[in-house]
């Protein structure tokens, strides 16, 4: 069964703030969205609240999937669901070895045991096609990565535990320009391969260059200001953000 | 006659103990576990049911063996000991057959503290362990009770020798109880030695221990002591770098849950020229735990070209648990390098949320924050079984708050940096998985 994540009139407070102040989105398995929008618009806090931080607090409105909401979910419950996360930045966790981490973590969205041979190979394969140069093996979760590796080391999470809908918050930041293509290109690969629903955030048009998004979402104040296709990124790059934040642009 | 001695000793001590700063101080009373020795005085001198224990010690010997693969080539109760055939290393000397020399030659003498006085009086036996010149030995100690017990370890490893020890410390009574040990080690010229002490005895027993050790020059001794069992655990080690080029390496890993109390001082000393000591003590605690760390580091004026360096950290898992850590340092010699350092912290949030963003449900993000805190610190033992059989404990603590018993084997989430292990002692991290 084809996953759809829809998110309705969702409010969202953190810290005592409240940062969404009602948005509504739809994304099915297969579709291709980018969220693009200022600093502080909320496009972090949406991402977090989507896949249950507790520190966010969903103060009105409701996500659900497949019809069914998951407000009251977990983390881990949302993640069996089919939602994947890629983190803007990736906590370091000394001691837990990143290969192990990630067989367990396949084991559990998969509630199955895992062909290690396979995995292993996969591994193998995305982390060349990542240009993962020190590699993986062997190292701790994230530990002593570069901010380049842990970008590549999250869509290499994504290869491998195959999500249905995967959001991925700014995976171009702190990346070189050769790093941007070889991240872009790999999510692509990976969607199409696993009929993945991307849901892209990010401040730069420069890794849309490489990819090809069906939907564009303008986000500012907590709210979507503007949606539309890849024409809204043009008028992007010509006007900025200053437009769609005074709100002379509207939902399409 | 010469337990009248000791009785005397003990006293006497008692004494003495009433007047030692570290227990009149009303500052040091909030950092220190009491413990009412006294009221097992009676049972100790009691002789025990040897049927009984001898029963016990085999039950827990073949669980071990079951279970997590450890074949104990000895096991030590109250009343009775069994050795297994064939191993030499290791004797049982009843008090009464020593001479008062060799009692008196101790070298933790009862005015070190009252607890020692106390274990010294009413020990019954003690436990030598002695690997000759340039010989190499793997070792592993079972000591249960079915009744209040002290006993004394004496470690004796020649020169150019080889100790891998394993003491597996276990009580199940269901009764407050005691378990009680001493160590006294002496690790010869340019030898090599593991100990790896695992304390898991039930949530009715008070913990006592005490190790002092020599280590002679170009000698290296490496004590992992692992703190997961007992209902209160009092604990004063001290390590002496004695010899030119001589190591020591502390490691201590404190697991505790429920109303578990654990008080470790522990003291490294650099006493001989260009000597290397390194304390590492790590508590992780559940529920209203509290662990105690009193780590110090003590360079003498001789230890020129030392290096020293004391590291607490603690990590709660509960907002009731608490670590107080308080490591301290006297350096007699300006050439040394010698650093301490303190950490706690409740477990980061962002961390539990990243695990579980990926699928572990909250159990499981928990055993893989606290794996990753010890994983260190066990990649370093040089057992495979060791190493598992911890990390199985760890598991078992984290899952179902129980200890004190022998754990199946159980690392699924107990994972291990590889870059820290031996492969010729693990075979990689994946093969542990397998052993399941």
């Amino acid at each position: 069964m084809a996953v759809t994540l829809e998110i309705r009139g969702l409010c969202v407070s953190t810290q005592g703030k409240e940062i969404l102040k009602g948005v509504d989105l739809t994304v099915r398995e297969g579709e291709f969205h980018v969220i693009m929008g200022p600093n502080g618009s909320g496009k972090t806090t949406l991402a977090k609240a989507v896949m249950g931080h507790p520190a966010y607090k969903v103060t009105a409105g409701d996500i659900s999937v497949n019809g069914e909401s998951i407000k009251g979910l977990a983390a881990d419950k949302r993640a069996k669901l089919g939602l994947f996360m890629q983190f803007q930045n990736p906590v370091e966790i000394e001691g837990v070895g990143f290969v192990n981490f990630l067989r367990a973590a396949k084991e559990s969205v998969t509630d199955g045991t895992v062909d290690f041979k396979q995995f292993m190979g996969d591994i193998k394969s995305y982390t060349e096609k990542l240009s993962i140069t020190n590699g993986i093996i062997g190292r701790s979760l994230n530990h002593g990565f570069s901010g380049g590796e842990k970008k590549k080391a999250e869509v290499l999470q994504m290869a491998i535990l195959k999500p249905k809908i995967a959001i991925f918050d700014e995976p171009d930041s702190g990346l070189d320009i050769d790093a941007v293509r070889a991240v872009a290109e790999s999510i692509n690969d990976i969607a199409a391969k696993e009929h993945t629903g991307l849901l892209v955030i990010t401040h730069y048009n420069r890794i849309l260059s490489y990819m090809q998004p069906q939907f564009v979402h303008i986000m500012a104040d907590g709210r979507i200001v503007a949606e539309g296709g890849h024409e809204l990124i043009m008028k992007l790059e010509k006007e900025g953000y200053d437009s769609f934040v005074k709100g002379r642009h509207h939902k399409e | 006659m010469r337990l009248k001695y000791y009785e005397t000793m003990n006293k006497e001590a008692v004494e003495l103990s009433k007047a030692l700063p570290e227990e009149k101080s009303e500052l040091y009373k909030k950092f220190f576990v009491p413990l009412p020795l006294e009221s097992f005085a009676k049972e100790l001198k009691a002789a025990g049911s040897p049927e009984e224990e001898a029963g016990q010690l085999r039950a827990i010997s073949d669980e071990a063996a079951r279970n997590l693969n450890i074949k104990f080539d000895a096991a030590i109760g109250s009343a009775t000991a069994i050795i297994k055939e064939g191993v030499g290393s290791i004797r049982v000397v009843k008090v009464s057959d020593l001479t008062d020399s060799q009692l008196m030659g101790r070298m933790y003498r009862s005015s070190d503290d009252r607890l020692v006085a106390f274990i010294h009086a009413y020990t019954k036996r003690l436990v030598f362990i002695e690997v000759p010149d340039g010989q190499k030995a793997e070792l592993s100690l079972l000591l249960a009770n079915t009744a209040p017990m002290v006993t004394q370890i004496i470690v004796n490893i020649g020169s150019g020798a080889e100790l891998e020890l394993l003491e597996w410390y276990a009580s199940r009574t269901q009764e407050a109880s005691l378990l009680g040990a001493i160590h006294e080690i002496t690790v010869g010229k340019h030898s090599n030695a593991e100990m790896n002490l695992v304390h898991n005895e039930g949530p009715a027993t008070y913990v006592v221990g005490f190790a002092k050790a020599d280590v002679t020059e170009g000698a290296k001794l490496r004590m992992n002591f692992v703190y997961n069992g007992g209902m209160s655990t009092r604990v004063k080690n001290v390590v002496n770098a004695n010899g030119y080029a001589s190591g020591s390496e502390i490691v201590e890993m404190v697991m505790g849950s429920g109303e578990q109390k654990f008080d470790l001082n522990t003291v490294i000393a650099n006493i001989g020229q260009d000597t290397v000591s390194d304390l590492g003590s790590k508590a992780a605690l559940m529920d209203s735990a509290v662990c105690i760390l009193k780590g110090f580091a003590e360079v003498q004026a001789d230890a020129r070209g030392s290096r020293s360096f004391v590291n607490e950290r603690g990590i709660l898992l509960d907002n009731r648990a608490y670590v107080s850590s308080i490591p301290g340092m006297s350096i007699g010699n300006a050439n040394v390098k010698a650093t301490h350092s303190s950490a706690t912290a409740p477990v980061d949030e962002d961390s539990l949320f990243y695990l579980m963003s990926r699928g572990a449900d909250v159990t499981d993000a928990r055993k893989l924050l606290v794996s990753g805190f010890f994983s260190g610190s066990i990649a370093k033992m040089k057992s495979a079984v060791v190493k598992g059989a911890v990390g199985s404990l760890m598991n078992e603590k984290i899952s179902g708050r129980r200890f004190g018993g022998i754990p199946m084997l159980n690392t699924s989430s107990m994972w291990f940096d590889t870059s820290q292990v031996d492969p010729d002692s693990l075979g990689g991290h994946y093969k542990y998985r397998d052993l399941r």
